[in-house]
This record gives structure tokens, C-alpha cells and sequence, in this order.
């Protein structure tokens, strides 16, 4: 306990307070989901774009498009590996840490015996890539869910297998 | 799409750390679900039916709809088959274990600890199959805990009496009394008729408390109403001629000179205090007619009601937090409304019970004395940090100055008079900030809230959920955190939270707040 309110003081100049960071096949994850995204969003862009040119001929081909494919490869590169490195976790003896975001940054302790009940899940890219979320439940309205994407399945397991060691008899 | 064919390959590692559950056997949904879930799958389908007329109608486009219905149904099928295999679960030593999802697999564990009440739900259509759902109820706060959609009837209450008896193998270790279904409780509290109410409200405090619900919303309803029942207005009455030829109003306005203007003016504000006044009296006494609080034996119950008269039940164990509210005005008389925030049970229920609508403070600690909450904090409330309100203030500004300043320079350049609202504008958030205070003492979390609706909430810090700290950017800048707690039932919109304080006694706050539960 005493650790945790530590780091939190003394790490502040690290990316995620020196935190355990994710399994890193989650950054291809993140990618790969940012890519869809921005794609999804380049097609409806694009053919906004041809309408206007060709249809209405009220701007040139293009000039929607180019600058968004151009902001949209930026953020492509960019932000998949900043996004990685602000998330964290910490596993310890009797509770759970999860921080994610940066402009808008959340920090969650859920002491393991207030866990109602707890997923281990994998979407498909999640599996492509070979990661797990671990999802625990608590009774809170707020917080009523904690999801903890990027982990590496063995360990997804082993934590969650820990957890319910330490889920006591005490009912809310 | 290739990760349906082969799911098991990717998954031997998970497997081998389920080992201490292998020998627990994993089990289907019957078979027959499948027929049920399909037939839920019709109702869907309705939706075909314009599409087909639209395809017969279009003639030789029926070539297409046909077979575009044919494949729909088909992958519905296919998908209520692939969902059906994709389902198991497992009943293990200590907890049940529940896989499910064709393409995003979850597989949810739920310690029988954790498991509150299992429910075996028998619905029409399961009946004529003699299938049953079976739900697990946990205390978390989503709806979805677990559950099974379609077993055998054999099979749910073996599941039931397994999980009875593990429980009450866990039970018998402990001193948890299984939080016990509301209707025994409404029958125990039968029994207890003759108990001297706790607290009871008689007509004048329903009355008082009526004059403070004072409410302006009759003028809500009858504008909607105008809105919709326009076409039983007389167009007249949007006329303006209308009424300069009825009441000649302009000639005679003016010509009853200033003081009558005045004189009119109050008398249109006496009306409007009188309306909002009843308007609360009568809603209140509808709602709080006969207001009883009984304590009985597992907790409280409350009756009130003039036309509907509820009745509800509430286990003591169930309170997590009590809620004390209250205005600048009623405060001074020494009004108060006291709330329990308690744990919904059986879903749907109000989490929010108003225990108190209009008490004395030595009536709330009276009530609150049965749950052990103790209303006054034993050490001074801290105040929060300045941002609370300046933050707040430059937003709102820089907000009316860009609409001020655009609408003076288009406009008239007498409308940068709007600027003057930033004003007031810094004078309520400063109050508001002002009511926003908080401390830690005596096992108790107290946050007070607001200004014209000044909230106090109690929280024993055995009852916290999870603790989360929150940072912005502009937080980060400043130094600031806020605590934003979870706590079971209240409202999930407005989590209880302690705005913008240092980062150190946020972190100061959390760890005392843990150490508690932990």
C-alpha cells in the first residue's frame, strides 16, 4: 500500500507512474483498431469528397481528402505508441491498479475483496495478436466495470486465479 | 473468420492454468435452447415482410429478395448454433465458470462467496420444452451476472441446491447471513405491526414539506400541453388584434400610471409563489400522505402514499450510504431530508430510499443510529482548491465573451452589456465552491455539495468499491486531483466525488480510504 502511494509521488516524470506496462502486441492492437477507424472514416471522407468535385463541382478532387489521408497517417503513427505507454497496472497483495488516458487521466484501485465477479476475454484481434482483457465486477454503481485490455493470456489467468484466492467471505 | 475453426489452438496455455477446474465436467445449454432461441429469432424477422412486398411489387427484383431472405435466416441459424457451441460452463470446488461468444470469447468466473440468490426463471415458451433459466445474482451493480438461458428443469434446481449448499457451507464459516429476498422480509415485517414507528410524519409536516418542494413546473406541463393540444385553442387567442379589441389592453395599461403597473407587477408574483407553492403541497402530499417508519427486525420499512400507498422493505446490511439534504432556506428552519443509499436487490428497484422527507436533526440521528452512521463529523471539513471555482468561471466567461462580443459586433454594440453576466456567474460558483468540502474521520467519509441544493453524504469507508483518482490535463498543470468513489446503488451519473484537491492528499485520501477494505 504503502508502495503504491509512492509511486505515485516519485514517478511522476515516467509515461505511467512506473507502472506494470501492458503485453506489447497490445500496441499492434491499438493500431490495428485506430487503423480501422481512421479508414472507416477516410472512405466517408472520400466520398464526400468525390461529390462535391464531380457531382456538384463545387471544389476540387481531393482537397478534403489529401489533408485528412495525410493527418490521418500522422495520427496512424503516432498515437498508437503513446496511447501503449499510458496505460499501467499493479498487482498488489490485496489490490488491483489500473491507469489509463493522459489529457484525461484515470487512476482505479479495486481491492480484490470487493470483485463481485471476474471475465477473462479475447476479441479477435486481441487474439490475432495474442492478448487478453481481464474484466473485474464490483458492486459500485460507478466503476461497476474495470476492464484491463492488453495482457498476456497465461497472465490474464494466473490473475485472475489470484484474485479469487483472496475474495473474502465478507458480503457487502 | 478462421479463428472459429480453430479456436483450441491459441488456448492451451489458458487451459493449463485452469486446471484446478478440469476435473469440474463442462457443460452445455440443452439442445432444445437452440429451437428457443431460434423461435425468439422470429419476431425479427417481421421486419422482412415490407421488404418483400417491396421486391413483389418491383416484380423482377423477387429474384433477388428471395434468396437475400433465405441467406438472412440461414445466418441466423448459424449463428444461434455457433453461439449455442460456443456456451458452457462449469460448476467447479469453488466457483462457477461460464465461457461464452463466438468471435470475442469471455469466460466469467463467479465465486459462489459472491453468488446472492440463484434464480430459476421458467418463461411460457421454456415451459412447453420443460427447460429453465437459471441466474446467478452477484451484488455487482450490471444486470447481466450470470445466466444460463436453457437448462433442464432436472438440471436448474441441481444447480440451485449445489450452490445453496456450497453457500451455506461458506455461510456456516461465517457470520454472512445470506441477504435474504425482500418478500420474507415484507411478510416478517407483517408480524411486527404493533412496533413503534421510528419516525412518522403527521399532516402539517407533510404540509411544510410541501412548501418546500415549491415548483414552477405546472408551467412546464401547460406549455407542453399547448404544444400538443394546440388545435384546441381557438386561433384567436394568437391573435393580437383579438385582444387590443377585447380588453383595449395597451390604452388601459398605460393609463392606469405607475403605481398600478407596480401594484400589478406584485400581484402577478404573489400568483405565480401561490401556484408554485400548491403545486408542491399537492405533489408532496400525493408522494408522502401517511409517511411510517417502522424499524423492524432485519432493517427498516416505509409506507406513505395518498392515492398509491407503496410499501418497501430495507435490510440494514443493504445501506451503504446516507444522504442528507437540505437548502439555504430550509436549513434555517432546521428541515432536513434524509436519504439511505442502498443496494438494489432483484433488480430494478429504487436504490435511493428517502427515509426522512422532512426531519430534525435529532430525528435523523435517530434513524441514522440503526445503521451506525454518525451524522457529525468529529474533526473540521477541509475545503477544496480555488480551481473548483475559477476553472469553471474562465470557461463560462471566455464563453459569454466570444457569444457577447460576436453579437455586439454584428448587432448592436449595447449587447456587450452581456458581458455583466460573468458576474454572477463568479459570485454562485465561489458559493459553490464554498459548499464543496470534505473529511475523513471516525471511519466515515462526509462530502458536502452545493449551494442551493446542499448535499451531505456519509460514507463508511467499509462500504467503498473502488476508488478512482482523476487528473485532466489541466489538473496536471495545476497540481490537482479529484476522488471520484464507487459505492453500490445511488446514482451511477453523478459517481460521490471529491473535487480538485492537492495531488498529494488525493493520493493521502485513497490510501486511508483502502486501508479500511483491504
Amino acid at each position: 500500500m504503502d508502495e503504491i502511494l509512492d509511486i505515485g509521488k516519485d514517478d511522476k516524470a515516467s509515461y505511467n507512474l512506473g507502472l506494470t506496462p501492458l503485453h506489447p502486441p497490445q500496441k499492434s492492437v491499438i493500431r490495428t483498431v485506430l487503423g480501422i477507424n481512421l479508414l472507416v472514416l477516410l472512405i466517408g471522407i472520400g466520398f464526400a469528397d468525390v461529390m462535391l468535385a464531380k457531382e456538384a463541382e463545387l471544389t476540387p478532387l481531393g482537397i478534403f481528402l489529401g489533408p485528412a489521408a495525410i493527418l490521418a497517417l500522422i495520427i496512424f503513427i503516432m498515437l498508437p505508441e503513446r496511447k501503449y505507454r499510458r496505460w499501467g497496472y499493479d498487482m498488489a497483495a490485496d489490490q488491483l491498479r489500473v491507469l489509463r488516458g493522459y489529457l484525461f487521466r484515470t487512476d482505479t484501485v479495486v481491492p480484490f475483496n470487493r470483485i463481485q465477479h471476474i471475465d477473462v476475454a479475447q476479441g479477435p484481434i486481441q487474439r490475432f495478436y495474442g492478448v487478453s482483457t481481464l474484466i473485474v465486477h464490483t458492486a459500485g454503481t460507478h466503476n461497476s466495470v474495470v476492464d484491463l485490455p492488453g495482457l498476456k493470456p497465461e497472465d490474464a489467468e494466473a490473475m485472475r486465479e489470484e484474485m479469487r484466492k483472496h475474495i473474502k467471505q465478507e458480503m457487502i | 473468420m478462421s479463428d472459429i475453426a480453430d479456436p483450441v489452438p491459441h488456448t492451451p496455455a489458458a487451459d493449463n492454468a485452469d486446471v484446478m477446474e478440469d476435473d469440474a465436467a463442462v457443460l452445455r445449454l440443452h439442445p432444445l435452447s437452440l429451437l428457443l432461441s431460434f423461435l425468439k429469432l422470429i419476431p425479427q424477422f417481421i421486419y422482412i415482410i415490407p421488404a418483400l412486398f417491396f421486391g413483389m411489387s418491383k416484380g423482377g427484383a423477387l429474384v433477388f429478395v428471395l434468396p437475400a431472405i433465405g441467406a438472412l435466416i440461414l445466418v441466423s441459424v448459424a449463428i444461434s448454433y455457433l453461439k449455442w457451441r460456443r456456451f458452457s460452463y462449469q460448476v467447479g470446488e469453488e466457483e462457477i465458470r461460464i465461457s461464452s461468444g463466438i468471435l470475442s470469447r469471455n469466460k466469467r468466473s463467479i465465486p459462489y462467496e459472491r453468488i446472492q440468490d440463484v434464480n430459476v426463471e421458467q418463461k411460457l415458451l421454456a415451459r412447453v420444452f420443460n427447460l429453465a433459466a437459471v441466474k446467478f445474482e452477484t451484488g455487482s451493480a450490471g444486470s447481466d451476472d450470470g445466466v444460463l438461458n436453457a437448462v433442464s428443469l432436472d438440471e436448474a434446481s441441481r444447480l440451485r441446491d449445489i450452490i445453496r449448499q456450497r453457500k451455506a457451507g461458506i455461510a456456516s464459516n461465517t457470520m454472512a447471513d445470506a441477504d435474504s429476498p425482500a418478500t420474507p422480509d415484507a411478510a416478517s415485517a407483517e408480524e411486527e405491526e404493533e412496533d413503534t414507528p421510528i419516525f412518522i410524519m403527521d399532516d402539517k409536516r407533510v404540509f411544510i414539506a410541501g412548501l418546500f418542494n415549491f415548483s414552477l413546473i405546472i408551467f412546464a406541463v401547460l406549455a407542453a400541453a399547448a404544444q400538443n393540444f394546440d388545435f384546441l385553442i381557438p386561433d384567436e387567442i394568437f391573435d393580437r388584434d383579438y385582444w387590443i379589441e377585447r380588453v383595449d389592453a395597451g390604452k388601459q395599461i398605460t393609463g392606469l400610471g405607475l403605481w398600478s403597473q407596480i401594484l400589478g407587477l406584485i400581484s402577478a408574483v404573489i400568483g405565480l409563489v401561490i401556484l408554485g407553492l400548491s403545486t408542491g403541497v399537492i405533489t408532496t402530499f400525493l408522494r408522502e400522505y401517511g409517511f411510517r417508519l417502522d424499524r423492524t427486525k432485519n432493517g427498516f420499512r416505509r409506507r406513505r402514499g395518498l392515492t398509491t400507498l407503496t410499501d418497501v422493505v430495507m435490510p440494514l446490511h443493504r445501506i451503504q450510504a446516507a444522504t442528507v439534504l437540505t437548502g439555504p432556506v430550509r436549513r434555517r428552519f432546521g428541515w432536513h431530508h434524509l436519504k439511505f443509499q442502498s443496494l438494489a436487490s432483484d433488480g430494478g428497484k429504487e436504490s435511493d430510499h428517502s427515509v426522512a422527507p422532512l426531519a430534525t436533526t435529532d430525528e435523523m440521528d435517530r434513524i441514522m443510529a440503526e445503521p451506525e452512521i454518525v451524522r457529525e463529523a468529529a474533526a473540521e471539513y477541509l475545503p477544496v482548491r480555488q480551481a473548483y471555482w475559477i476553472q469553471p468561471v474562465i470557461i463560462y466567461s471566455a464563453l459569454i465573451a466570444a457569444i457577447g462580443g460576436a453579437l455586439a459586433w454584428f448587432l448592436d454594440a449595447r449587447l456587450l452589456w452581456l458581458l455583466a453576466l460573468i458576474l454572477p456567474i463568479i459570485f454562485f460558483m465561489r458559493l459553490h465552491w464554498k459548499h464543496h468540502k470534505y473529511v475523513l474521520t471516525g471511519g466515515q467519509l462526509f462530502v458536502r455539495s452545493g449551494f442551493w441544493r446542499q448535499k451531505l453524504t456519509i460514507l463508511p469507508i467499509r462500504k467503498v468499491q473502488s476508488v478512482d483518482i482523476y487528473q485532466s490535463f489541466i489538473d496536471r498543470a495545476l497540481g490537482n486531483v479529484s476522488v471520484v468513489l464507487g459505492v453500490a446503488g445511488g446514482s451511477g451519473i453523478i459517481p460521490l466525488t471529491v473535487h480538485d484537491i492537492y495531488e498529494e492528499d488525493g493520493y493521502t485520501l485513497r490510501h486511508a480510504l483502502l486501508k479500511a477494505v483491504v
